[in-house]
């Protein structure tokens, strides 16, 4: 499974990674802002993308929005912090398929993902 | 969406189906305010709303029970709604309840009070423990991963020199939001990093300067006085404590920074401190300093508490035209800063290292092709042009790399404005920094090492240099001191200037000081600028009395000494009574010199040409030996020791006769002496080469050097021959 790593922090994306690896899944790309999240897109769409929601150039609502009008089914995971958690609901209206809270444990992480792929897929088949 | 729709929806609703659980929470928003539904609804559909905002956020043990729960508030609302038809009645439940749609977390527990023994398990529990807690476990296996730490230390310290650059920039832009996004950033991607890695402290110290910022940013609070002290107090505990860090990385043990706990506090009660004045309108000044509108009415119109844009509100009012306001709201966001960052790649410094070395090695083998004799007697007229053509892209290739080793010298300007600014409020003095040429780049190389005696120089000048307000406005001087950090390239230098406006330097103390501490005896006659290289020698110190800022036993002299490591040069200007000026030149690079070339013998030596004060061929006279002392060559009516080249490098066959050769004179920690060679074969850049493991440290070279021919050529280094040369100079004169 592809999955695309959108955060400004390098470390922050580096521990996902490891979090990842830890659940197999290597296959990861990265972006560290959503305009290079989008060009990534671009080239070839991931089949899940983790967001955070803080970033320069372009933030994860923006970007999420801007995937939603050409993409309506591609994954896609909210990480936030626990006191960013009043946007949640917007931000799952923007077209996010689930949220995960930092720090998160690789259980977590494992659950989310498997909520949001099975999530995702229905989505796609009853569309 | 209808209500009855939204009724079917929440019976089909999963906990687990957000998107769907989010379009349910849509419909309750649509349906307030609308026709269908009666006012007194609003409550209860503020209830449901927030029962679907408890299963999407998982604040509550049993979605389940709230998703029944919020069944049953839809079908409440459908009673309301059926009831509304005939005589509207209010129910009881519903004027009790709160009637906030999305109620912030901390307002949560009020929500639940009125209502909380008819559902308790469906209710948040505020004391129940967050996900930080929960992830505790995960974060020791994190935390306990050195790469991921080291990682977390650079992409910090990073974070916080932008933070602390913004911080200053917003002292005197304090409307620039993009500035206060970056603190906030730099604060928010710390707190996030540090909570994977259990850094319990860092994270709190982050979460709380996070939320000071977020304040600032939905513009509650001005980031100024009292907020950006402690806003700039946070980015220095969170480097303290980030360094912590580093040399736990590092093996050794080091005692959290102090002040962290005080710290937290004051960043729990930030009001303590005065609070700052309110923002004024800017885009309204904007329009009225330029003629556009009047102040009176712009004035008159901001203070109708309607909502909407100033700028709208202006037009409609008619104070300003339409086209004035956009133009002044252009001027308005050219000012806010919003700058184009040019798209970057960060590479470590060993592997660009490691790219210039290569590049080095090409330029070698380039010029090793080009001087070979079959080239250069090559009778081909196309294959000289295709040599010379690769010369020229390998050339370029060596100056473009070169380039990529360039850092602007705003981090350490940034340092410097913080280290005057806190400078000035410890010695209680009112100093104004300028800098200027922040972007004059210089070789990542030479940042750190011209951060420290830049700290001692700023030190120098707000200390020493600078009087107090009272003393300047007896002398008729401004009481607010200015200290300019000036940085420009010139003649292939970087030019690096430290000037203040304050007492300058007194020749006449600083000559009765160097008599006082035995540097020269009583009454010899010096130049001005002899005089200020007195400032220079070992031990001296003009301070009458050693303060917390200055005077910390590191002397001019040790700044001489770092910057001539970097073959650069520090020279002073002052006028009494107008200030003094500290300008330090340096090379652009580290990695190519300025060198003569010296005929020794059958070798080629590069000496740098910073060492280097003359050259010239002495007269039979002025030799002489002193006893002790060694060979002498009087120079200017001074005598000054001389060195033959070949006895100290071991070349044999060099010419012996000093009036047939030269004296190169060269001047080494304030010391003048000659060096004998057989000829100057002209100057030269070079590229520096290291000597490799194999020959390791030898005395008296530091590096050596690819000349024109293809030929090695070893590179002097001043210090060591002048070693060598006091180690043997009995044996050299004998």
């Amino acid at each position: 499974m592809k999955i695309l790593l959108v955060d400004d922090s390098r470390t922050i994306r580096n521990i996902q990674k490891n979090i990842l690896a830890q659940i197999g899944q290597t296959d990861i790309q990265e972006a560290s802002d959503g305009v290079e999240a989008m060009a990534l897109i671009a080239k070839g769409r991931p089949d899940l993308m983790l967001v955070d929601w803080n970033m320069p150039n372009m933030d994860g609502i923006t970007l999420v929005r801007n995937v939603r009008q050409s993409d309506k089914t591609l994954p896609i995971i909210m990480v936030t912090t626990e006191a960013e958690k009043t946007r949640v609901i917007e931000a799952i209206k923007a077209g996010v398929n689930n949220y995960v809270v930092k720090p998160f444990t690789v259980e977590a992480l494992r659950a989310k993902i498997e909520q949001t792929i099975g999530s995702a897929a229905g989505a796609a088949a009853t569309t | 969406m209808t209500l009855d729709d939204l009724a079917a929806a929440v019976v089909g609703a999963e906990p687990t189906d957000l998107q769907g659980l989010a379009r349910i929470h849509q419909g309750l928003q649509d349906l307030r305010g609308t026709k269908d539904l009666p006012d007194a609804a609003d409550p209860l559909v503020a209830e449901a709303a927030r029962c679907v905002e408890q299963i999407i956020l998982a604040e509550c043990a049993d979605p389940l029970a709230v998703l029944r729960e919020l069944e049953r508030k839809v079908a409440e609302l459908q009673g309301l709604c059926d009831s509304a038809m005939r005589p509207i009645n209010t129910t009881a439940g519903a004027t009790t309840a709160p009637s906030e749609t999305t109620p912030s977390p901390a307002q949560a527990p009020a929500t639940a009070a009125p209502d909380a023994a008819s559902q308790p398990a469906a209710r948040p529990d505020p004391s129940a423990p967050t996900t930080i807690g929960a992830a505790a476990g995960e974060s020791d296996s994190l935390g306990s991963d050195p790469s991921l730490l080291a990682e977390f230390v650079t992409e910090s310290r990073e974070h916080l020199e932008n933070a602390e650059g913004a911080l200053l920039d917003l002292e005197t832009n304090p409307e620039n939001a993009e500035g206060i996004n970056a603190i906030f950033r730099a604060f928010h991607t710390i707190k996030g990093t540090s909570g994977f890695l259990g850094l319990t402290r860092i994270n709190a110290v982050a979460h709380k300067a996070e939320t000071l910022l977020d304040r600032a940013r939905k513009g509650e609070i001005r980031l100024a006085g009292g907020y950006a002290d402690l806003a700039l107090e946070a980015t220095d505990v969170l480097k303290r404590l980030v360094e912590q860090v580093r040399s736990r990385l590092d093996g050794s043990v080091e005692a959290e920074p102090e002040g962290v706990d005080a710290l937290l506090d004051r960043l729990d009660a930030p009001e303590e401190p005065a609070p700052a004045t309110p923002a004024p309108l800017r885009l309204g000044d904007i329009l009225v300093a330029r003629g556009q509108a009047d102040r009176r009415q712009v004035e008159q119109v901001a203070a109708k508490a309607e909502p909407g844009p100033i700028g709208a509100k202006l037009v409609s009012a008619g104070v300003a035209d339409a086209r004035s306001v956009a133009e002044a709201l252009r001027i308005q966001q050219q000012a806010s800063g919003a700058a184009e960052s040019d798209a970057t790649l960060r590479v470590s410094m060993a592997r660009l290292d490691k790219l210039i070395d290569m590049v080095g090695e090409l330029v070698i083998a380039q010029s090793m092709v080009s001087q070979d004799p079959l080239v250069r007697n090559a009778s081909s007229h196309t294959l000289m042009r295709k040599v010379a053509q690769s010369d020229k892209i390998t050339r370029e290739l060596q100056d473009l790399t070169l380039s990529m080793r360039m850092v602007p010298l705003k981090g350490t300007f940034q340092k410097m404005a913080r280290l005057v600014r806190d400078l000035g409020r410890k010695s209680g003095k009112q100093v104004r920094f300028v800098a200027e040429g922040e972007d004059t780049e210089i070789d990542r190389n030479m940042v750190d090492a011209i951060a420290d005696p830049l700290v001692h120089m700023m030190r120098n000048a707000v200390d020493h240099g600078l009087e107090t307000p009272e003393e300047r406005i007896r002398q008729g001087k401004p009481p607010e001191g200015v200290v300019v950090l000036r940085a420009y390239h010139a003649a292939g230098k970087v030019v690096i200037e430290v000037q203040d406006d304050g007492r300058g330097i007194d020749p006449d103390r600083i000559l009765a000081k160097a008599v006082e501490r035995g540097i020269i005896e009583p009454g010899r006659e010096l130049s001005q600028s002899e005089v200020f290289e007195l400032l220079f020698a070992p031990g001296f110190s003009t301070a009458e009395k050693v303060t917390d800022v200055s005077g910390r036993g590191v002397g001019m002299d040790v700044v001489k000494k770092n910057i001539e490591a970097m073959r650069g040069r520090v020279d002073i200007s002052s006028t009494k009574g107008r200030g003094s000026t500290f300008t330090i030149r340096l090379p652009l690079t580290l990695a190519i010199i300025d060198g003569m070339l010296l005929k020794v013998g059958g070798e080629t030596y590069v000496l740098p040409t910073v060492n280097i004060e003359q050259a010239f061929r002495p007269e039979p006279a002025a030799l002489s030996t002193v006893k002790g002392q060694g060979e002498m060559v009087l120079l200017r009516g001074r005598l000054v020791p001389m060195f033959r080249l070949h006895r100290l490098l071991g070349v044999r066959g060099a010419c012996e006769d000093p009036t047939a050769a030269l004296l190169v004179v060269v001047e080494y920690e304030g010391q003048r002496c000659a060096f004998l060679a057989d000829a100057l074969l002209g100057q030269q850049q070079v590229v520096i080469k290291s000597l490799g493991r194999a020959l390791g440290d030898i005395d008296g070279v530091s590096g050596a050097a690819i000349l024109g021919d293809g030929r090695v050529g070893l590179i002097l280094d001043v210090g060591g021959v002048l070693r060598i040369a006091r180690g043997d100079s009995s044996a050299g004169a004998a």
